[in-house]
């Protein structure tokens, strides 16, 4: 048999059979052997046809273009009709319908043997008004996942759990569209600091929704103010304040997040003036001037600096001098001998200046030599040094420094060194 | 000018230094330049002098960048001076050594040029590199 004659037997499939209801023309038109999915034979046809009718009883098939090669036929089709009841288990009724579909048949002694049917079942779903059962059941186990790290991440201090609910490249977009983006690692800080900061931190769920792959949640925040925040140094004040946060889930972790919240009655109930728009950049200014601040009142006394490194500094802090990285311990030790050397050590901030995550300070340190120094006994002498630092911050934290300090001048004005250098 | 072409002088000026061309750089300066560095402030002759004593004390005189940061009409420029000394410096004869210090450069930028600079530089390495001062702690 000819493409041709395939071609008008589909036509006629769909002219006779599925928009006029004219079953009696199966035989004719069907093989005996006919299969499409579970459907078989006669019987299956017929069973197609009529799920299609009873669901819509004007339903309307046209082919838009058809393609055959040999036994092979291949043809778009465009459906129309209006639900009377339900269609593959979703009640349509009253709505108005209208999809396309790809069908691949083979014919057989010129009637059609076999069919295959792609078609957008989730548009049908959608005109519907309906969620399919499958995205459904997707929504809630995304609603779940958002749940948990709530309750265990947010308020029960978790950090450790994000790594099964948080995607590695996490992008976290602000109020004003900024993107975040430093991934789990950097929301892990970025969460241990505003923890720091609030350690009675807790977020409530007042509502949340979810469609397709989006959560989006609404509460307050509240806690009590007992560390920096936002370059604010605590007051000991508590706070609430809502938020909507919109939470994107791809298999299974959370992806991104896009977090509006009112911190500005935040600033109110706190009684502070919130950051300026160079936000960040100042709240990192902020925290060095803290730093420097904090390292001025520690005298030789071990339990401030330990507050100081407790307030401000990462533990994977690194200080790159000139002879070398030095750990955060390493340079413990070092503050420490500085810190008993010259116990009235003074460092005042000349200049200060940032941009993005760097902080960079010219300082000068002045101190008196009354404790042992890299070797030297206490001379009574005072030393006046230029300094400058540049410091990285990363989810409020120092993290990194680059110091340079004019070392040469200062062991000369202790004596340490003559002040002209040998000839 | 924006930060970003204050860094973008803060370039030019390091390619100026290592291509030894000391008309671009005279350029690249204000003629009221003050560079505050320890001890003292200098005017840019005395500036240019000072860099042209490096220049004769290490020919193959080489700055690196490895950071640079820029706020207002501030740029701060962290890099690495790498050289052999090859020529009388600040008092020691020429030692063949390889020098490699870290310095920290602040300008301060007006119409397209630096008008100040503050810089640290680590002359207690550079010395210890020369062999003028004794490595490590002094005893």
């Amino acid at each position: 048999m000819s493409v041709e004659h395939n071609k008008a037997n589909e036509k006629r499939l769909y002219d006779e059979v599925y928009n006029k209801g004219n079953l009696s023309l199966i035989p004719e038109l069907v093989s005996p052997d006919f299969v499409s999915g579970n459907n078989k034979g006669h019987e299956g046809y017929r069973q197609m046809v009529i799920a299609w009718r009873a669901a819509m009883p004007d339903i309307r098939f046209t082919i838009d273009e058809m393609v055959g090669e040999g036994d092979k036929l291949v043809y778009r089709l465009s459906g129309t009709g209006t639900g009377v009841s339900s269609l593959g288990g979703v009640d349509i009724t009253g709505k108005k319908m209208s999809w396309t579909q790809a069908i691949f048949t083979e014919y057989k002694d010129g009637k059609v043997a076999k069919g295959v049917n792609f078609m957008d079942t989730l548009s049908l779903f959608r005109q519907a008004g309906v969620v399919p059962p499958a995205f459904a059941q997707a929504q809630e186990a995304n609603k779940a996942l958002v749940r948990r790290y709530f309750d265990e991440v947010l308020n029960k201090g978790n950090a450790a759990l994000l790594d099964e609910l948080m995607a590695e490249y996490y992008v976290m977009v602000r109020a004003n569209g900024e993107i975040d983006n430093q991934g789990r690692e950097g929301n892990k800080k970025m969460f241990a600091q505003t923890r720091a900061s609030v350690p009675d931190l807790h977020v409530n769920i007042d509502e949340m929704l979810a469609d397709g792959d989006k959560v989006v949640v609404s509460g307050n925040w509240e806690g009590t103010h007992t560390g920096l925040i936002g370059g604010i140094p605590p007051t000991g004040k508590r706070f609430k304040y809502g938020y909507t946060a919109t939470y994107r889930v791809v298999e299974g972790k959370i992806v991104s997040g896009k977090i509006v919240a009112d911190q500005m009655s935040m600033y109110q109930q706190l009684g502070v003036s919130p950051p300026a728009l160079t936000q960040n950049q100042e709240a990192n200014k902020a925290l060095v001037r803290r730093f420097f601040e904090m390292a001025n009142h520690v005298k030789g006394d071990v339990s401030r600096l330990q507050a100081l490194v407790k307030e401000l500094i990462a533990p994977e802090y690194v200080v790159h001098t000139p002879s070398g990285d030095w750990t955060l311990e390493q340079t413990l030790q070092m503050w420490n001998m500085v810190f008993t050397a010259f116990p009235d050590m003074n460092e005042k901030i000349e200049d200060i200046l940032a941009e993005g995550d760097r902080v960079v300070t010219r300082s000068t340190a002045t101190g008196t030599h009354k404790g042992a120094f890299q070797g030297m006994p206490p001379s009574g002498k005072t030393f006046r040094m230029s300094e400058v630092v540049v410091f990285r911050v990363a989810g409020g934290k120092l993290v990194e420094e680059w110091p340079l300090l004019d070392q040469l001048g200062m062991l000369q004005q202790l004596g340490a060194i003559p002040s002209v250098p040998s000839k | 000018m924006s930060i970003e072409q204050n860094k973008a002088l803060a370039r030019r000026i390091v390619e100026a230094f290592n291509k030894k061309d000391a008309s671009t750089l005279a350029d690249l300066f204000g003629p009221d330049f003050v560079g505050h560095t320890v001890g003292k402030d200098l005017t840019f002759e005395e500036f240019q002098k000072n860099m042209i004593a490096l220049v004769h004390a290490f020919p193959d005189y080489a700055m690196t960048i490895e950071d640079l940061i820029a706020e207002d009409d501030k740029f701060v420029a962290r890099w690495t001076l790498t050289g052999t000394h090859k020529g009388e410096f600040m008092g020691i004869p020429a030692s063949g050594k390889r020098i490699d210090v870290s310095a920290i450069t602040i300008r301060r930028v007006a119409g397209g040029k630096c008008v100040e600079g503050w810089d640290i530089r680590d002359n207690l390495k550079m010395m210890q590199q020369l062999g003028a001062v004794p490595s490590g702690p002094p005893k």
